[in-house]
């Protein structure tokens, strides 16, 4: 197995609301996770919103502190690094979700991809100017000379993305958080910008945490997959295995609610889960997902299941296999 | 085929801007049966939401071109003055399921007089009246009925939903056109949603128009798949032959680009962007980017008729060539 680049173990991030004078309330975003990634390798971190996955991955980069638990990083502990960050800044880099707020409107592309280099110490233009053609090839902006001059709003929503991610590339990184890289981008082109992603993960030998909501994607562009429900990691596997083989009552509903285009469909209700997924503040006992679930019984509500090995590589947080 | 309840025919919608005139409905001719849904999908800024807001004529102050014929059970809407159709159409006829209208329900009403005000203002049924319709209604939803005294942001996201669902069906309206109704829900709710769209599309033999950037999501509930691309509709049909053998080079690709769950297959891409519909191209507005392109289309095709009810926009499928 490949080396591995980002360690999380047992993650804690809590938020803190104060209500009034003397009330605070814990939000419990992501609560004890523990998970690898390795050089080479995409990870999905697949949930509905508010399950806490872009809280772990902006965790995993130090954009939030962590309550308690290990960020380890190339065998260093980082938790606590109180020192100068930049270094890490530099192996380590995220592409937001919208790309259309992440990029400068008044910045041109060129000024826009230089900026990391300047802040790093390169001086010479010719040399960043070589860079940042380089970063705009690899991914497939063709001419890059044309794009340097222009400005964001002149550019498509799958070419903005693309300069998000040359910029995340610029400085070389080994692991990168992609936070819903195409839910904002035309369906057409959702496939070109994740292929992209794959293309450059095997050439850069990345390691990826891929954060979605639309899990059909992950099949294509995964390597490991992660369910994740108010908080914790409930399943968690190879992607192929995970979707063929799923295990978990939630990783099976959350498979059976998302259509694969039959004109058949049409004449089928839909299996689906009742409810909706618990508030943080007041995630119900034992399991998380026992309200919803439609296979509980006696421990559910009482104990909350740990996350096991029950095949190879294959884990899943679930009294029904113990 | 069954009685037709819509029929639009030659519908234009041009819009006034500084840069020029946006031809956002561009000559788009289809037709929604009885009881049918009509799923009319494309990428963003293709026209769908406009051709609906057309439908409903609800019109920005910038229009440049309204014209065209719609009929609705063979009477023609567009001779009928705005506030004659106001009174009369528009809600009791023809109402329609708003993009993000579950997050722009009034915050300071509440929800059960919401969904009966359309009732006292369009019928004059005393608010006791109203309210215990919309108590009806609120069930039909599935929601508890008790929820008419809760405001929007005592509900969540699905029940919000369901709560905008039961405003547009409360006059039992022949046509409901549904605006990307799931788009702002989490996979599990969103497929509670359509199970609710289904079963009420059963129930009142509801006639539909479904717009959706997802086809897989369309393909959930349309009977019927209009495509349509820069302002013009380039393929329509019955699902099972627009889905599953689609014709038009466009179809075909946005078709191939939906990653699937259940079989294995690459999602493919479709590179370039669509043109703007300030100063569209002449000819085929898909060429460009069209891997069949031939001489012939710099002349725009019309909609030819494969069979009586599947029509194709491309000269590969009529004129010579075919």
């Amino acid at each position: 197995m490949s080396k591995v680049i980002m360690k999380l173990e047992d993650i804690r991030t809590y938020y803190y609301l104060r209500k009034g004078l003397f009330k605070t309330l814990v939000v419990k975003a992501v609560d004890g996770v523990s998970l690898e990634f390795r050089a080479g390798e995409t990870t999905a971190i697949v949930g509905e919103s508010g399950c806490g996955k872009s809280t772990l991955g902006r965790t995993s980069l130090k954009l939030i502190e962590p309550t308690s638990g290990k960020i380890i990083f190339e065998g260093k502990d980082i938790t606590h690094y109180k020192g100068d960050l930049k270094w890490f800044r530099k192996k380590a880099q995220i592409i937001f979700q919208d790309p259309f707020q992440a990029l400068n409107p008044y910045h041109s592309i060129y000024r826009i991809l230089s900026e990391p280099l300047e802040i790093f110490g390169e001086r010479k233009r010719e040399v960043i100017e070589e860079k940042i053609v380089n970063a705009l090839e690899e991914v497939k902006m063709h001419p890059p000379e044309e794009f340097l001059t222009k400005y964001p709003h002149m550019l498509s929503g799958g070419q903005r993305q693309r300069i998000c991610i040359a910029r995340a590339l610029l400085l070389g990184p080994i692991y990168l958080v992609a936070d819903e890289p195409v839910s904002m981008i035309d369906a057409s082109s959702r496939a070109e910008i994740l292929t992209l992603f794959r293309n450059i993960q095997k050439s850069r030998d990345l390691a990826i945490m891929y954060i979605t909501h639309d899990i059909a994607t992950t099949k294509y562009f995964s390597d490991w997959i992660a369910i994740m429900y108010a908080g914790k990691i409930i399943e968690y596997g190879p992607t192929r295995e995970v979707l063929r083989n799923p295990l978990h009552p939630y990783t099976k509903a959350l498979i059976e609610a998302v259509p694969d285009p039959d004109p058949e469909n049409r004449f089928k209700i839909r299996p689906v889960i009742p409810g909706e997924p618990p508030n943080p503040i007041n995630p119900p006992p034992g399991c998380r997902f026992h309200v919803r679930c439609p296979k509980r019984f006696d421990p559910c509500d009482k104990k909350e299941p740990p996350l096991k090995e029950v095949k190879k590589d294959h884990y899943v947080a679930c009294f029904l296999f113990t | 085929m069954s009685e037709k309840l819509l029929e639009v025919n030659n519908l234009y919608l041009y819009y006034r801007t500084y840069k020029g005139i946006v031809q956002a409905v561009d000559g788009v001719s289809f037709w929604v049966p009885k009881g049918k849904a009509m799923g009319l999908v494309g990428e963003s800024g293709c026209g769908k939401s406009s051709a609906a807001n057309a439908i409903i004529r609800l019109l920005p102050s910038n229009t440049h071109r309204y014209e065209g014929s719609i009929k609705l059970d063979g009477r023609e809407l567009m001779k009928i003055p705005d506030e004659e159709f106001r009174r009369k159409i528009r809600w009791r006829e023809i109402a329609m399921v708003f993009q993000g209208a579950m997050n722009s329900l009034n915050p300071v009403i509440k929800v059960g007089f919401q969904v009966a005000e359309p009732l006292i203002v369009h019928l004059g049924m005393n608010k006791k009246e109203a309210l215990e319709r919309a108590r009806e209604m609120f069930i039909k939803v599935g929601l508890s009925p008790a929820f008419i005294d809760r405001y929007p942001h005592e509900l969540s996201g699905g029940m919000r939903q369901r709560v905008v669902i039961a405003m547009a069906m409360v006059m039992n309206p022949k046509l409901l056109i549904l605006d990307e109704p799931t788009s702002a829900l989490d996979v599990s709710i969103q497929a509670q949603i359509m199970n609710l769209l289904k079963e009420l599309k059963k129930e009142y033999n509801l006639s539909m128009i479904f717009i959706t950037h997802d086809i897989a999501l369309a393909s959930d509930i349309s009977d019927y798949l209009a495509v349509m691309y820069a302002g013009q509709i380039v393929e329509l049909g019955p699902i099972d032959k627009v889905l599953v053998d689609p014709l038009h080079p466009y179809s075909q690709k946005l078709i191939a680009s939906i990653p699937r769950l259940r079989v294995d297959r690459e999602p493919e891409f479709l590179p370039g962007v669509p043109p703007g519909l300030i100063n569209p191209p002449k000819g085929c507005r898909f060429a460009n980017r069209c891997p069949y392109r031939m001489e012939m289309c710099e002349k725009e095709p019309p909609l030819f008729d494969v069979t009586p009810d599947h029509h194709v926009k491309c000269w590969l499928h009529g004129g010579e060539h075919s």
